[in-house]
């Protein structure tokens, strides 16, 4: 069983991301499992995914990376036992740190070396959160696998040039991609990178 | 044995909060549920405008959109639309389809960066009231913005109903503001004038207090009168 968590702040595009790769994991044939989270006590993130044709386990109210930590073990032991899928996609709210929600899935008996964090950066508003949330985007980023930008169809001319730039020398040890999940730019590409 | 004794737990206790990633992040989550009464592609237009409305007072606030605006309106199968604002040059973005109903059900959501979470609950509320819609919420928000009696001046007129020395302020769901309850009653003057001394000789409050004046000499007068008689 692997697991992917969805790191990225709010509006980043991770529900879109989350819709393409279960589709993706469905064709495939294999048995992917969906666990969404937000902060507010509404979820909408559930619904939307309801009315794309998908089936999700909603964890609202709260974060699974602290407020829902314990509610988060206990959804990933049960579907472990119920479901038993080849495949679980988490998408924690925008506001979770992505390596805490890690920890917990370690220890919710899933070896660790089968879970991998997926950053997701907004191009589009890349430049207003790193000027007024640098520190935090950074603790998001800090444990990911690899890193999309996401929305790669907004971007402005030259404006791809510089994330990549940034984030390349913010962690030159990461393999970094740019993609749209909404146009699929480059999504076959993320297709071939996952397992 | 040593004699000695180990008091592991002699040093003090000092309780720690260990900040959530909220507020690490200085975010608040806000979200409104209810129902709407006569749903269609003109219903959905005005919500999309809610969202825009909430977007805007975010930007405004904050100075940018950090963050997202979302609904789901739904039957009670659960199919419906789902409604996402993260930028307002990209305006909502509408997914799924859904046909007039009778009655759906709304779930409107916001996480933002850098707002004050009651005024955010408070701005989603007024841009739901806004859009004219037939709809009834779950929770009951109480809001005295529109509590009192609007009026309007003529051209020069001066209003003087906002010259509080006082902040404006708002209350959680179920909490009186009882900044208001003062038992005298707002009026205004057509002249436009104000007072320096605290009191008001318009000629209707003249008169008010001369017929407040002989009822408290009357009072007076028919009391020494029955000190009298009893004296008497």
């Amino acid at each position: 069983m692997y697991v992917y968590i969805l790191g990225g702040f709010l509006g980043s595009g991770k529900t879109t991301l989350l819709m393409k790769l279960a589709s993706m994991y469905t064709k495939r044939g294999l048995k992917t499992a969906l666990v969404v989270n937000e902060s507010g006590s509404i979820g909408v993130d559930g619904a939307t995914l309801k009315a794309e044709g998908y089936d999700a386990v909603e964890l609202p109210d709260g974060c699974i990376c602290c407020s829902l930590s314990s509610t988060l073990q206990s959804a990933l032991k049960n579907i472990k036992s119920d479901i038993d899928p080849d495949i679980i996609i988490i998408e924690p709210t925008g506001l979770a740190l992505p390596h805490k929600v890690k920890e917990l899935v370690h220890v919710s008996m899933i070896e660790e070396e089968d879970t991998y964090i997926i950053g997701v950066a907004d191009i589009q508003r890349f430049e207003d959160l790193i000027k007024k949330k640098e520190q935090f985007f950074k603790m998001q980023m800090s444990k990911a696998d690899f890193i999309l930008i996401n929305k790669m169809d907004l971007a402005k001319p030259g404006q791809l040039e510089e994330v990549s730039g940034w984030l390349k020398k913010e962690y030159p040890d990461k393999p970094i991609m740019p993609i749209s999940a909404k146009t699929d730019e480059n999504i076959d590409k993320l297709y071939e990178m996952m397992r | 044995m040593s004699g000695e004794h180990h008091h592991d737990h002699d040093h003090e206790h000092e309780h720690h909060h260990e900040a959530t990633s909220i507020e690490e992040a200085g975010g608040c989550a806000v979200g409104l549920t209810g129902t709407i009464t006569g749903f269609n592609a003109d219903a959905e237009a005005r919500f999309a405008k809610a969202l825009m409305q909430v977007g805007q007072w975010v930007t405004k606030e904050s100075g940018c959109l950090l963050g997202h605006i979302k609904a789901a309106i739904v039957t009670d199968k659960g199919n419906g639309v789902t409604l996402n604002l993260t930028d307002l040059d990209n305006g909502v973005e509408h997914h799924g389809t859904l046909d007039p109903q009778e009655k759906v059900h709304f779930d409107f959501m916001c996480a933002v960066l850098d707002v004050d979470e009651h005024e955010l609950k408070h701005q989603m509320y007024h841009a739901i009231d806004d859009t004219g819609l037939d709809y009834e919420l779950e929770e009951h928000v109480e809001c005295h913005c529109h509590d009192h009696d609007h009026h309007h001046h003529h051209d020069g007129e001066e209003c003087h109903c906002h010259d509080h020395d006082h902040e404006h302020h708002h209350h959680h769901d179920g909490e009186e503001c009882h900044c208001h309850d003062h038992d005298h009653e707002h009026h205004h003057h057509d002249d436009g004038h104000h007072h320096g001394d605290g009191e008001c000789h318009c000629p209707e409050c003249e008169a008010k207090k001369t017929r407040k004046e002989s009822a408290e000499k009357k009072e007076k007068k028919s009391f020494l009168d029955r000190l009298r008689r009893k004296k008497e």
